[in-house]
């Protein structure tokens, strides 16, 4: 085994999530080699910070990793509860059956082995305290076998102390929670790039660009240029509605429908993009408003649809969440996709529960109505490809 | 290569006085770990990202480096394609402004394709680089002298896609000029490439796998302390200490409120707030006639509108720092924040009674 310096730091903030690869690896080892990061403990913590986070939340988890990393040493000194901190420690070792390491703790032994000589820049530092010597030796008198357990178990526990003493201090609560809000199937970068598919280029008001090819046509014609051809810009005309399931099964997926109609409306770069909401099955009315306050008749719904160009993506579990066939349900929808079609050819439908969740509830007959995805990338893609007019392999055209 | 740039912020690098109007920089107090951000970035040669709360002083560790470097190694000269601007402080600083409109090929090259239908039509013969147009990365690559530095202001002010059609003229440091016969632009001086973002949108994966990152963190009191007094050496030390306790008191109260995402204020609203406070700060004298029989109200008017002959004591100023402050408009700039702050105002005032 190779001995890289930090290399299981950079194993496990990896299983944590961060996106490491070898090159960013390597910018440590030059780093490194330049002799950044030496100034004890906090330098080297700022340099992996600068190298290899790329977001305020990557960094609250380098720092969790790195102090959980580097805990022993920080005991002693910093917290001043050195008398106090070793006690349950040595405690859960002596009590411990030989070898029957904690689950969690075991995996990372083999890295854990090779941490002395990786800490490059906190060597100086952790030798002088008299406290990390105390374990060592204590190591050595197990069995060979057990030594690197043990001094994981120490670690852990010690890292765990240490955690719960800084408690009191006001960095530590922000530490602990991390909210992400990049949970959700999708992302809203993602639901971005899809929506920019969804594209129909008119050239259209005032001729402000100018016409190269038309231009140099008529210098040809006329030996001379008199004047420039211009053309109207580009303009994406492709209008979307989109409907939107509220309350009941939907309520787990509200922020998820949140996101699809503010990037269809922020960012989507659509010509126009309206929302309307509807609660189980879209009927003869439909609300402009999440809270079902304004309320729009279908008719004059539909009346203001451009047929080609406005596209409909209705975003709804047809019945999947609670998984039950509802014969009400299924007519209506039936009734309402019919009157729908009338007007707009492209519809499309995204379901919030994975297709396997289908079968068996209205879902199912609902997606032999209209094409039906899972909202995922890839189902978000299927669908705008439908709003585009593609046709649905084993589909009917709508 | 020559001697490798190092950025210290040191106290001999910082600019004088009398050169902060007329050359728009001012002394710039990196954190220790902000400074190695910079002097990695350099040496690695990767571009810096920098986040940080608006008016966290993202935009001016650019011009503070530019600044320090030509104090240290030697003012430069400007170069053909360099506008006065860029040489301001003395070392090659291209700066982007992002817009939202923008494109990746702005900060190349924009070939002005009517300029050169024109003189044609004039029968004016130039050679087609005098229609050629380079932008901030373009004009980095093309210096031979030094490693100049390119800011990217705002990059999440442009498109989704504007970082990733950087991304290779970035990491390979050289474009072509399909115009020019496709001549090679390749750059023989690495730049030092500044990156900022207010987090409007985010950035791809593959553009941020290029970038150094970093987060200016908002200045722990001691620090900011030091960047009032720097900012303001002569200025009245009672008061400016006044200012920032009131100030910093705000700042929790607004961090209590909204939370750690929300917008407060922030180093450059205390700077501007210092400078509103001091405008009308008389040195001597007794003040406007008749401040005592004036109502808090009437008081408060007259400072933030004082005239040059009616600026008011220390005493007077210091006495309106307590309850509402003046100038609140300086701070606050959003009308929730301005009813929040009441209403706090308003529980305190209760609390005392």
């Amino acid at each position: 085994m190779s001995e890289l310096p930090l290399q299981a730091l950079f194993d496990r903030l990896r299983v944590a999530g961060l996106p490491l690869g070898i090159d960013e690896y390597e910018l440590l080892l030059q780093a490194l080699q330049a002799g950044y990061g030496f100034d004890g403990r906090a330098g080297l913590r700022n340099l992996c910070q600068i190298l290899w986070t790329k977001s305020e939340d990557e960094v609250t988890i380098l720092n969790y990793h790195f102090d959980a990393f580097f805990a022993p040493p920080a005991t002693a000194p910093a917290t001043g509860e050195a008398e106090e901190a070793p006690g349950p420690d040595e405690a859960a070792v002596d009590t411990r059956p030989a070898g029957a390491g904690e689950g969690p703790a075991a995996p990372v032994n083999g890295e854990r082995e090779r941490r002395p000589a990786g800490g490059a820049g906190d060597e100086g530092e952790r030798q002088p305290t008299g406290e990390t010597g105390r374990r060592r030796a204590l190591a050595a008198e197990r069995p060979a076998a057990q030594v690197p357990q043990a001094v994981v178990q120490l670690d852990e526990a010690a890292a765990r102390a240490t955690r719960l003493a800084g408690r009191g201090g006001d960095e530590a609560p922000s530490g602990r929670y991390r909210f992400s809000a990049d949970y959700l199937p999708i992302t809203r970068r993602q639901m971005k790039q899809s929506w920019r598919a969804l594209r129909r280029n008119i050239r259209e008001g005032p001729p402000v660009e100018l016409d190269v090819e038309a231009t140099v046509r008529r210098f040809a014609r006329d030996g001379m240029l008199y004047e420039l051809v211009l053309r109207p810009r580009r303009i994406n005309r492709a209008g979307l509605v989109l409907l939107v399931d509220r309350e009941g099964s939907m309520v787990p997926f509200h922020g998820l429908a949140q996101r699809l109609v503010d990037t269809a409306a922020r960012g989507g770069r659509l010509g126009r993009a309206d929302t309307y909401y509807f609660q189980n099955w879209p009927g003869a009315f439909l609300y402009g408003d999440p809270f079902f306050n304004e309320g729009e008749r279908l008719g004059r719904v539909l009346a203001n649809l451009h047929p080609t160009q406005t596209s409909v993506l209705i975003f709804s579990d047809a019945g999947a969440a609670r998984g039950r066939f509802n014969v009400t349900r299924v007519q209506e929808t039936r009734d309402f996709l019919a009157r729908l079609r009338r007007t707009v050819r492209n519809v499309a439908w995204l379901n919030p529960m994975p297709p396997a969740r289908w079968p068996d509830s209205s879902a199912a007959t609902i997606a032999r109505l209209v094409p039906m995805f899972e909202t995922g990338r890839r189902g978000m893609s299927d669908a705008i490809g439908v709003l585009r007019g593609r046709v649905v392999p084993g589909r009917e055209p709508g | 290569m020559a001697k490798p740039l190092i950025y210290t912020g040191a106290d001999q690098y910082q600019p004088p006085e009398e050169q902060w109007e007329p050359l728009r920089i001012f002394p710039y107090m990196p954190a220790g770990d902000l400074r190695d951000a910079v002097n990695l970035a350099i040496f690695l040669e990767r571009p810096l990202l920098i986040k940080g709360e608006p008016g966290s002083g993202k935009t001016r560790l650019a011009e503070a480096v530019a600044y320090e470097f030509a104090q240290k190694y030697g003012r430069v000269g400007p170069q053909p394609d360099d506008d006065p601007e860029d040489l301001r402080l003395g070392w090659p600083l291209y700066f982007w402004s992002v817009k939202s409109t923008s494109q990746a090929q702005d900060g190349l090259y924009l070939y002005d394709a009517v300029g050169r239908l024109r003189d044609v039509q004039m029968k004016i013969k130039q050679p087609i680089s005098h229609y050629i147009h380079y932008g901030a990365l373009g004009k980095a690559f093309r210096r031979t002298d030094v490693r100049p530095i390119v800011l990217i202001d705002e990059i999440d002010k442009a498109d989704i896609d504007f970082p990733n059609d950087l991304l290779i003229e970035i990491e390979d440091r050289h474009f072509t000029v399909t115009e020019m016969d496709h001549e090679e632009i390749e750059a023989t001086q690495k730049p030092i490439i500044f990156i900022t973002s207010n987090d409007e949108k985010a950035l791809p994966d593959a553009f941020l796998r290029r970038c150094l990152f970093f987060y200016i963190s908002f200045p722990e009191p001691e620090q900011l302390q030091e960047i009032i007094n720097r900012r303001f050496p002569q200025r009245n030390k009672t008061l400016v200490n006044r200012a920032i306790t009131q100030f910093l008191t705000l700042r929790d109260e607004m961090v209590e409120e909204k939370g750690r995402a929300g917008k407060k204020v922030s180093t450059s609203e205390l700077i501007d707030w210092v400078k509103a406070l001091h405008r009308n700060l008389a040195v001597d004298g007794n003040g406007p006639a008749g401040w005592e029989e004036l109502s808090r109200e009437k008081r408060m008017a007259l400072f933030e509108q004082a005239e040059p002959d009616e600026k008011l004591m220390l005493d007077q100023v210091l006495a309106l720092l307590d309850g509402e402050l003046p100038f609140l408009s300086v701070l606050l700039k959003d009308w929730d924040d301005y009813e929040a702050y009441l209403r706090r105002l308003e529980v305190k005032a209760n609390q005392r009674e």
